[in-house]
Parts: structure tokens; sequence; C-alpha cells
């Protein structure tokens, strides 16, 4: 060992007995990453290069041992964090930073709290009179799309991807010359709120940015509901769906510029859902 | 006919039997969603004791939905037993439910009664029953079934692998396969929930199920869980499958939104008996979950444990080699939190088993209902007690595809160790055979996916 | 579903030969999910029979002979060139290296198809037996890692895959007709390569004045089997350094590689391998020998050795069924400019990346000049590795940066070529669209991997346009 390393590790030990808090602390382990649970692994196995090629193949969480026959400790906490994550999602509010940012302003379907609009699907699709007539003040009538934005089952959905699919789908729209709506948001509202929504502002088609019930995988996975005249008892094969907008899935930007372009077909076709063929 | 009853000096009136058998219900989500639930717990046991007062001819008369426009009230109507049904008819609900839980109802005894019972009827008695009563009734009957192996016998609790993918990736499948039957999971089914409803996807992986089963040498069965035509269509083709399956419901028009008839599932047996691959007798696999008519409007202002048993009586005509419950899967606005999946769980392996059913049970939960893995555990122990025919297993509880949870691989084995079950015979001799089982334990090979990746 | 015709023609030191085979592309995403375009089956129509690779002399190839064999099996298997979509024409070992190869591949490329395109490069061609073969394949349906030594008249191709994943790849300078020689015996052919070798081993081969006896010729393939055990016993050595080609990468990657279970040989000589020729004298060449010291080696002994699928032809098949790859469903085109060809791949430095995210443009074009000034190129593909998330504002920073990078660098009319590695290409084209208004076509695509110095090809749209047929190729005439 070199003397200057040595005069370093000395330095090291000294100063840690005399200020022991302000030991180096190693990076903390974020046990919902990739990382952590890329560390969970059989550790030995007959095939070993099979067991990273199988563990390549699919995200479920296989190959990862045992303690006696029950999961390891760090699986178990794996497991229990990504649940957290996802109660989270769908009980937390959507950040009205965000909705500020993109100049979004915000309306509410019948449902009181977050309970009801949990147990109470019927309430979360319709709209007060006084809703409606506060939509028309503030919203262009009878655009080409209408586009807004929703919770549905996950707030965290829309804090994660608005920002950016948001723009990249007004933009793409815009630049076929393609006249958008006023875009706002609705807090507790189901894929269906699109329907008296788009009956509301006379909208030629209307998409709604909605967060989707989480996944352990994904709590933050937004969909785009699309759908060509859309009004109030449809069917549901009537929408067209882009979904698995998520960091791991398709990434919001790209799901918004496919989207504009999804839009643009319905536009063309005049037709959305099972009577589009894209 | 008696429709009312006092608590505390309150009189508590109703207007027919279905309003009685809704309020009777334990507190679910989904009757209060349908407007059809008791207005308090005072008014929930009012409703069950004008309930344990009724006859069973009472509730024979009042079927949730008429004879003339239901088959599935025609089908549960038209099989029940006169004989069965002329010793029964006067008994009371409550004195049903004792004479169940009574010592001197033998299992062959219950199996004969089932002959004169009708699904208003079984709901009508498990209103009546607390959980434990619910365990212990279950407990008495085992129904078995046979389709390439033989399941239900006492004793044995088995599994169904669902290698459930994103994509439906076949490699993938086959690699959560692998999985499952490192951990001793697999003996009832080998089925996946295909993202990808196609004839061309469903066949390719039934065709890999069928190399790894013959390959592997597996005493189980095989099936994707796509639609009952899809499914039909493959096997026309020539895929092989050993069991159709499809969710079904408890009335025709929820059966109608499921996309299929009375005589699409005639077809699909008669076709089976033709092509598929299994010995028999039984080759049909249905799936059930409390709320799934009201999602389809399709419930007839019947409260949802009606429904179900519904579906239980409808099951039974074909005679299927497994039916579950999914109990969780719907959300909360059918079952809010623990105490409600629990309970359903329970009364819905009771009312299959007492219908005469092979009852499995997905014991799961989604992330936006108040449960969580232990409630999940606790009805697994519960249900296992009960003597419930299997259970599903994932890998480690999370299934990818369906973005729920339910039991993990790694459960079956602690629960039959706890209880002193086992899988089914020829599974087990696999299992040792594979050195993934020893004197009902796990190996220390077991758990390692890759053991079947030898050339 | 969509598919199209696919072409594959080899032509080796010793050997020719053409296939046709039929690539189907179809969306492999459920309805609710963004379209995902992959090639799902590959299936082979036709094959031709081998032909000697017929030439004037040492120094050229037959080029009239080599076209009228292609446009007879071309008749054969019932095609034109005009229903052929794909494919590449591949040229190696010694064939490379006549004077007249240059042009007979780019006559054939245009004979065989519109976008059949010419490739060369050892380390490519080692990829693409391997696959043609079926070694990939069979490591895949095995989960174990097996390496394919496609060993022909030139050189031996080495591709390892561990679970079908490609690990490894190396070309080493060792053949079956490195040394000639006529009926009497006589040496008529010794490769200077070849030479190399022995000269290690203190001898020296000269033609013309040397005969061949059994004894001598296994002296020779020993040697050269040696370099080979080199390869997979220490994952490096002299011998295996000096028969390396001299455009391979090299035994690198080798270091790194798992433990392999099995061994598999293709092309002229591999096939000798498994049908075991008694005569050593038969092609009056080194093949049989070869072949027979094979057998003998401690790497036979001591892997596992499995027959794949295609021998003679892991090659052609390859070529025909394993060059070509598609991009889509989200990506951005202008119009109709396709096929594009010979695209040279410009991958920008990490650096210059993150300054284009940043809004400056200054590092691409620096990088750019210098790419122009090495390679001569006119046209070229700007490939980046992108994020795996990006906001809104990085993308219209990026696109600002490439749309001023395209007005400083590229000429007028001149259509604006962007790679990136991760899943971005429509949002990208749609910024960069917003960007330059119409004033040049841009093609944006993704998922392909390329590295610095392929060449791409870019096919007419298929799937409704969703998506482009890509080959990605190593260029060596240039």
């Amino acid at each position: 060992m070199k003397e200057r390393e040595l005069i370093d590790i000395i330095a090291r030990e000294v100063m840690a007995v005399l200020y022991g808090e302000e030991r180096q602390e190693e990076p903390l382990p974020d046990i919902s990453s990739g990382e952590y649970k890329a560390g969970i692994k059989l550790a030995q196995a007959e095939n070993p290069l099979a067991l990273d090629a199988m563990r390549k193949k699919t995200p479920a969480r296989i190959g990862i041992g045992k303690a006696g026959p029950r999961l390891n400790t760090k699986t178990l906490l794996a497991l229990r964090a990504d649940h957290a994550s996802a109660k989270d999602a769908v009980l937390k509010s959507v950040d009205e930073s965000i909705l500020k940012k993109l100049g979004l302003f915000s309306v509410q379907s019948l449902c009181q709290d977050i309970d009801e609009h949990l147990t109470r699907p019927d309430l979360g699709r319709q709209l007060s009179e006084e809703t409606k007539e506060r939509l028309l003040e503030r919203c262009v009538h009878g655009p080409q799309v209408q586009i807004y934005v929703s919770d549905g089952l996950s707030s965290l959905a829309v804090d994660e991807n608005i920002s950016d699919i948001l723009p990249v789908m007004l933009d793409g729209l815009k630049a076929k010359g393609i006249k958008t709506g006023t875009p706002f948001f609705v807090k507790y509202g189901r894929v269906p709120t699109m329907d008296v929504i788009s009956e509301t502002l006379d909208a030629e088609v209307t998409c709604v940015l909605l967060g989707e019930r989480p996944g352990l995988a994904a709590a933050g996975s937004m969909s785009a509901y699309i759908a060509y005249g859309a009004e109030v008892g449809m069917p549901e094969s009537r929408r067209t769906v882009i979904s698995n907008i998520h960091t791991k899935g398709i990434q919001p930007v790209e799901a918004g510029a496919y989207g504009a372009e999804v839009i643009t077909k319905i536009l063309e076709a005049k037709a959305s859902g099972v009577d589009l063929k894209l | 006919m008696r429709l009312k009853t006092m608590i505390g000096g309150k009189t508590y009136a109703f207007d027919s039997v279905k309003q009685v058998l809704a309020k009777a219900n334990e507190k679910k989500s989904g009757d209060e969603l349908a407007g059809l639930a008791a207005e308090n717990d005072s008014e929930r046991i009012a409703a069950k004791e004008v309930l344990s007062d009724l006859l069973v001819s009472d509730l024979r008369s009042s079927p949730a939905v008429d004879y003339e426009k239901d088959d599935v009230t025609r089908m549960d109507q038209d099989s029940v037993e006169p004989a069965v049904y002329d010793k029964i008819k006067n008994w009371s609900l409550g004195e049903l439910r004792e004479w169940l839980l009574d010592y001197n109802a033998s299992e062959a005894d219950i199996k004969y009664l089932s002959k004169g019972l009708t699904a208003e009827v079984i709901a009508g008695v498990t209103k009546l029953m607390s959980n434990l009563d619910l365990i212990y009734g279950a407990s008495k009957i085992r129904i078995e079934t046979t389709c390439n192996t033989t399941l239900g016998k006492r004793g044995t609790f088995s599994t169904r692998l669902q290698p459930n993918h994103t994509v439906d990736d076949v490699d993938g499948i086959t690699a959560s396969v692998y999985e499952g039957l490192s951990y001793g999971v697999g003996d009832a089914l080998i089925g996946l929930n295909p993202v990808n409803d196609t004839v061309s996807s469903v066949k390719e992986v039934l065709k890999r199920f069928d190399e790894i089963k013959n390959q592997l040498e597996i005493p189980t069965q095989q099936c994707v869980l796509a639609h009952i035509t899809t499914q039909m269509e493959a096997v026309k083709e020539g895929a092989p499958t050993d069991l159709f399956f499809q969710s079904i419901a408890g009335s025709q028009k929820g059966n109608e939104a499921f996309g299929f008839t009375t005589e699409t599932i005639e077809e699909a047996v008669d076709l089976l008996e033709q092509k598929g691959t299994a010995k028999g007798p039984n080759r049909m696999y249905f799936e059930t979950g409390q709320g799934s008519e009201l999602s389809s409007m399709a419930h007839y202002d019947t409260d949802q444990v009606t429904m179900e048993a519904r579906c239980y009586a409808y099951a039974k005509k074909f005679q299927p080699f497994i039916v579950n419950t999914v109990v969780g899967f719907i959300g909360p606005e059918y079952l809010y939190d623990s105490t409600q999946v629990i309970r359903a769980g329970l009364e819905d392996h009771f009312m299959g088993k007492l219908t005469g059913l092979p009852m499995g049970c997905d014991c799961c939960y989604t992330n936006h209902m108040a449960a969580g893995q232990n409630d999940i555990e606790n009805l697994t122990m519960l249900l296992a007690a009960a003597g419930c025919n299997y259970i599903i297993g994932v890998p480690a509880s999370d299934d990818v595809m369906l973005n729920y949870q339910t039991n993990a691989f790694h459960d079956a084995a602690a629960v039959r160790e706890v209880l002193g079950l086992r899988p089914i015979r020829e599974f087990e001799a696999w299992l040792e055979k594979r050195g993934i089982l020893e004197r009902g334990k796990l190996t220390e090979r077991a758990g390692d996916l890759t053991m079947f990746t030898g050339r | 579903m969509d598919s199209i015709l696919s072409a594959g023609i080899d032509i080796g030191t010793t050997t020719l030969s053409m296939v046709i085979s039929r690539l189907s592309f179809s969306n492999t995403a459920v309805s609710y999910m963004v379209p995902q375009v992959d090639l799902t089956e590959k299936e082979i129509l036709y094959k031709s029979r081998i032909y000697y690779t017929p030439s004037l002399d040492d120094r050229h190839l037959d080029s009239e002979e080599i076209k009228g064999i292609i446009e007879r099996e071309y008749r054969g298997a019932g095609v034109t060139p005009d229903m052929v979509d794909s494919g590449a024409v591949i040229i190696t070992g010694e064939s490379l290296l006549k004077e007249n190869a240059d042009i007979l591949v780019q006559q054939l490329s245009s004979l065989a198809g519109e976008f059949v395109v010419a490739t060369a490069g050892p380390d490519l061609e080692s990829i693409i037996a391997g696959k043609g073969s079926g070694a990939e394949a069979y490591s895949k349906t095995h989960s174990c890692a097996v390496a394919n030594l496609d060993i022909g008249g030139g050189t031996t191709n080495i591709a390892v895959f561990s679970c079908g994943e490609l690990a490894a790849q190396v070309c080493l300078d060792i053949g079956g007709r490195l040394l000639r020689y006529d009926e009497e015996g006589v040496i008529t052919y010794v490769s200077p390569r070849l030479n190399d070798l022995a000269r290690e081993f203190g001898f020296q081969i000269t033609s013309r004045e040397m005969t061949v006896t059994p004894q001598r010729l296994k002296k020779i393939t020993d040697i050269m089997v040696q370099a080979l055990e080199q390869v997979f016993w220490e994952r490096t050595g002299p011998l295996a350094e000096l028969a390396r080609t001299a455009s391979s990468k090299g035994l690198a990657d080798f270091q790194r590689l798992p433990h392999i279970q099995a061994l598999s040989f293709s092309g002229g000589v591999g096939d000798c391998y498994y049908r075991k020729e008694d005569d050593p004298y038969q092609y009056g060449d080194l093949g049989v020998s070869l072949a027979d010291s094979l057998r003998q080696s401690s790497l036979t002994s001591d892997y596992e050795i499995i027959e794949p699928a295609e021998t003679i032809r892991a090659t052609v098949v390859g070529a025909g069924v394993y060059a070509t790859t598609v991009s889509g469903s989200t990506i951005a085109y202008s119009q109709e400019l396709f096929p594009i060809k010979n695209i040279p791949a410009l991958l920008i430095s990490q650096i210059a990346e993150e300054d284009a995210f940043s809004g400056n443009h200054e590092k691409l074009l620096e990088e750019a000049a210098w790419f122009q000034a090495q390679t001569g190129a006119e046209r070229l593909m700007l490939c980046m590795q992108g994020k795996e998330r990006v906001s809104y504002e990085e993308l219209r920073l990026l696109a600002k940066s490439i749309a001023h990078w395209s007005g400083s660098f590229l000429k007028k009319g001149e259509p604006l070529l962007v790679l990136t590695t991760h899943d971005m290409a429509k949002s990208l084209g749609q910024a960069i669209g917003q960007e330059l208004e119409g004033s040049r076509d841009i093609v944006c695509i993704d998922n392909v991997k390329v590295s610095q110095g392929d060449y791409i090809d870019i096919g007419k749209p298929i799937m409704k346009g969703i998506a482009l047929p890509v080959v990605v190729k190593t260029l060596i005439f240039q």
C-alpha cells in the first residue's frame, strides 16, 4: 500500500471516531428501483445462463429464490413498496402546480370525495348542470378535437406524464391544421365522462388522457381514450385506446405524437373504435 | 309467508323475497351501488331473521329472473329432483342451515339433498351462515372431477399455474411456467390469460404448453383463457387443449354480455369430446365473481350473492373440471375491502360446493381496493381449511398482465405443510421424481426454474 | 400481416449459392397499445444448388458466368427482380479480394432486385452464418451458449450465441482453399496468410515446387486447428491473433464470454466434418484434412458438438433471411424517398448529444464535418442514443439543434436522416418538422442497432406505411 493511501485511511478512521455521524454514507438502495429488483436473484442456478436469459424474457418476478417455502425478505419488501406506490397513486390528488403550469382549469364529476369516486363509477361518469355551464363559459365550442385530462384511478399518471404528452399532442394536431378545443382537468373522472363532455362542447372528436388502475409494475400508467362523436350511452367499442403510456411502456412524448396521428385518422375516417381500421 | 319482523321495538317490513335476500346480505359495496343493500346493520339482521323463517318452497318459487325469459332459471329449476325437493320444501331456511351443520348430515346426505336445491335456496342459506359456518359446511363436501388427472380428493390442495405475460411472449410465458413448476405449482392446470384474443396467438401458446407438458411428462391439464369462440376456432385448426374456459354470469343476459349463449357452450363440449387432448369426462373450466351481472346491467335488481349462486347452477349443467371465483378482481365498487373480499370468497366456495361444483378460488385484490397481500393470505388459509380444490399461483403474487395480485407460487407449499395437505398423487410423484418435493417439503433445488432447461 | 420476398446471394471463396425467402411482418401489439411491427415469420421458398465460384484467373471472378447463374436460378425459383424487395449479396473470403469483386457485387445487387443490398465484412458474415446455420436458434431453444464455426475456403467465421443473443464474433483467415494442388499433388496456389502461420513453425510453402502428402496436409491443418483451439481455450493467443482477418474486430469480446456448452460447424469444411470424406485429395485443397484435424482436436472431444440445421448454406440462408430488420411503428418520414441506399451512420458522441439536448448544435457540426472529411460521404444518417424518457422541453431543444445543424450542414433539398436507439422517433420527427416548416424532407427512425462504420439501407414502407424495412451492413468497397 502506498504511504499516501495509508495516511488517507488513518485520517478517515480518526475522523470517524471524532465525528461518527459524518462518516461517509453509502448511497441508499431504492427498493422500488429496477437495480434493487435485479439484485433479487437465485444465488445458485443449475444453468446461470438460462436464468439471466429467462429473466430478460418477462417482467414477471422469476428466479428470485425462497426462504423455506416463502418469499425472501427483499422480494417481500419490494412487493410491499410497489403496492404502497400503487395505493398512493390512487388515493393522492393531482399536483395543482402541474395543472397551473399547463394552464388547465379544473372541474369535478358528481363524486364528492375519493371514496365515492372508487365506489360510485356511475357518479364519476356524470357532470352537474353548473359544471356543464362552466365548461361552456370557458371553452371553445364545437372544436374539431376536444382534449382534456382526468385522474381516473391514478393521479400519479397525470403528474408523471401530462406535461410531456399534452403539448406534443397539441403541437402535432396544430401542425396538421386541426383546430383543438380548450383543454382542462376533470377530477374524479371515469372514461365515459368524455361522452357528456363531447355532448356539452359539441366536439367532433373527444380525447381524454386518463390515469389507469395501477399495477405493481407501473403506478403511473396513462391511457388516451379517443372517440368520434362521443355520446352518452354509446358502446365502449366505439372508443380507440392507446394504453401503457409511462416510462417503462411507451414514453409520453412518443405517445403524444402517435396520438395526434391517430386522431387525424379518426377525423378522416369519421369513425373510431372497432369502426376504425388503423 | 312472513315478510316482516321486529328488532328492539322497531318493525322492519320487506316487499318481496328478492328484497329479503338482498338486504340479508353481508355488507357489499356492489349491493350498495345497485341500491339494494340494507340501510344499516339492524335492517340487515331483520332481513336475515325473515329469511330464516322462509321456506325452501318460498325461495324456489321466487327465482331472481323469470323462468320464461331466462335460460339460467330454466336450467336450474328443471334440474331439481322432485323426490328430494318434496322432502325439504317445507323446511325453513334456518332449519336447512342447522341440518347442513349437523353431525348427522354426512357428505353423501348433503350431496343427495343438493339435488333438491335451487340457486336462490343456496344463496339464502349462505346468508344465514357465519364465516366459520361457511368453512365448516364446505369442509364436509368434496367434489372430485377428472380431466387428464383427478382433482379434489380429500387431503389434496391443488394449484393453477398462471404464467401471464404483458405481450404474450411465448418464451416469457415458458419462463414463468418453469418457475411455477419448480415450486410445485400446476397440478390443477397450466392456464394463461392471454393479452391477444386471437386464434393464432392462442394456438401458439397451446402448442408450447403441449410441448412442455409432453416433454417433461407433467400429469396436468392445459388451457388458454381466451374467449370461448376463439378457443374453439383454435381447436378446429388443430390446437391442443384439454379444457375450454369461459367466464359466466347468473343470467342469460349476463352471459350474452360475455358474448356467448348456452348453445355455444354445448357446441364447445361436443367439440372437446371430438378434438380435445384430455381423457375427460370433465372438460370445462368456468370463472365467476360477485358483481359481474351488475357491471353488465344483467342483475334484475338481485343482490350479487344470489346472482353468484345462479352462476353455479348454470355451471353444474356442463359438469366442469374446475370452477373458480375470481373473488377480488372486480374492484372496490363491488367488494370494497378485505372484510368483504374474504366474506365473498368463503360464500362463493361454500355455494359452489353445495351446488356440487369442484370449486377453486383466485384469492386476489386490485390496487384500488382496501385490501392487501396479508388479507389474501388469510383468505387462502381459510379456504384451504374449508377444502377448496385449488388456488391460483403467479410469480411472487404479482400478475404483470392483469395488474392485480393473487397467490404467489410460494404460497401453496406453505399452506399444504401447515394443514397437512398434498398436491394430487401423480403430480406429487412427478415433483419427487424431479427433485422438487421430498416428504411434503420443497427441496433445496425447488425454485430453480433452470432445472427444466437441460438438453 | 405483410410479407416481402428476400434474396440471399453468397459468393464465397469456393462456392456460390442463392436462396429466396419470404419475410412476413405483423403488428405484435394488442389493439389498445401502440403498434409494434416485427418480423414474425421467415420461410425459405427456394434454395439454389451449390456452384463452384467461377473465376477467370487468380485475380478475376467470371462475372458474366456469375450473372448468368443468378439469372437462371431466379427463373428456376419463378421470381423476377421486381418481385424481390429485400435481401443481401455477400461476398466473402478470397472472392472479396478479386479485382472485379466491387463492380460485380454492385451489378448483382441491381440484377437481384431494387433493394437487394451488397454487403461484406468479416464480422457481419460471422453473425449472418451463425444465424443462418441455426446455431442462434439452438442456443435459444436449449438455453445454452453455442459457438458456430463457419469454415469455408478462405475464412473461418466464428459467432457465439448465448440463449439466442449474440455474444461475440470474430473472423480468422483459416479455410480449406488457402492451399491448392493439382492431380499430381503439385501445389498450385498458397495463400500468403497460410505462410504467415507456417512461418511461426519455421517453414514456408511454395507453389509449383512442393507436392503434398496426407502427412504434410495434416501438419498444416493441425496448425490451423491449433489457432482455433486458442480462440476457445485461451480466448486469445499468438496463433489466433496471427490468423485473425485484418478487418475483423478481434477477440476482445471473447474474454468476457460465458462458458460455451456446444460447438457447431458450417460452411464447406463444416459440411465435410459431418460427412467424413475419406480421400484427403478429394477437392484438391485442405478441406478434407482440415475436417479431419478438427475431429481429432480437443475442441471436439471436450465440447458437445451439434450438427446445425444448415451447414454449407449457412451464409446464404443468413443473407436471405437475417439481413433485414424493421423499424416501426412510431416513426416519422416526410414522403416517398425510398429506397435510400448506402447511407453511412454517424454515431455522435455522448457530449455532442448532451449539447444537442440543451439546444447547441456546434459539436454536431464538428463531428459531422470530421466524419465527412474521413469518409467523403455526401449524405449521412445522424445516429444518437436518445432517451428512454424525454421531456417536452428537451424534445423541442433537440429538434431545434438538429434543424439548425441540417441548415448549416446539409445541401438544399437533401433529406434529413435521423436514427435514435430509444423509441422517440415519431415525436422527434414531428418536433423537427415544426422547426423546418417543410423546407426539407425528414426520415426519423428508431429501434435499429448500428455501430460506427455501418451503412444503412431503408426500403419502401410496409404495413400500410407504419414501418420501414432496414438493412444495416458493413461496406468494404469505398
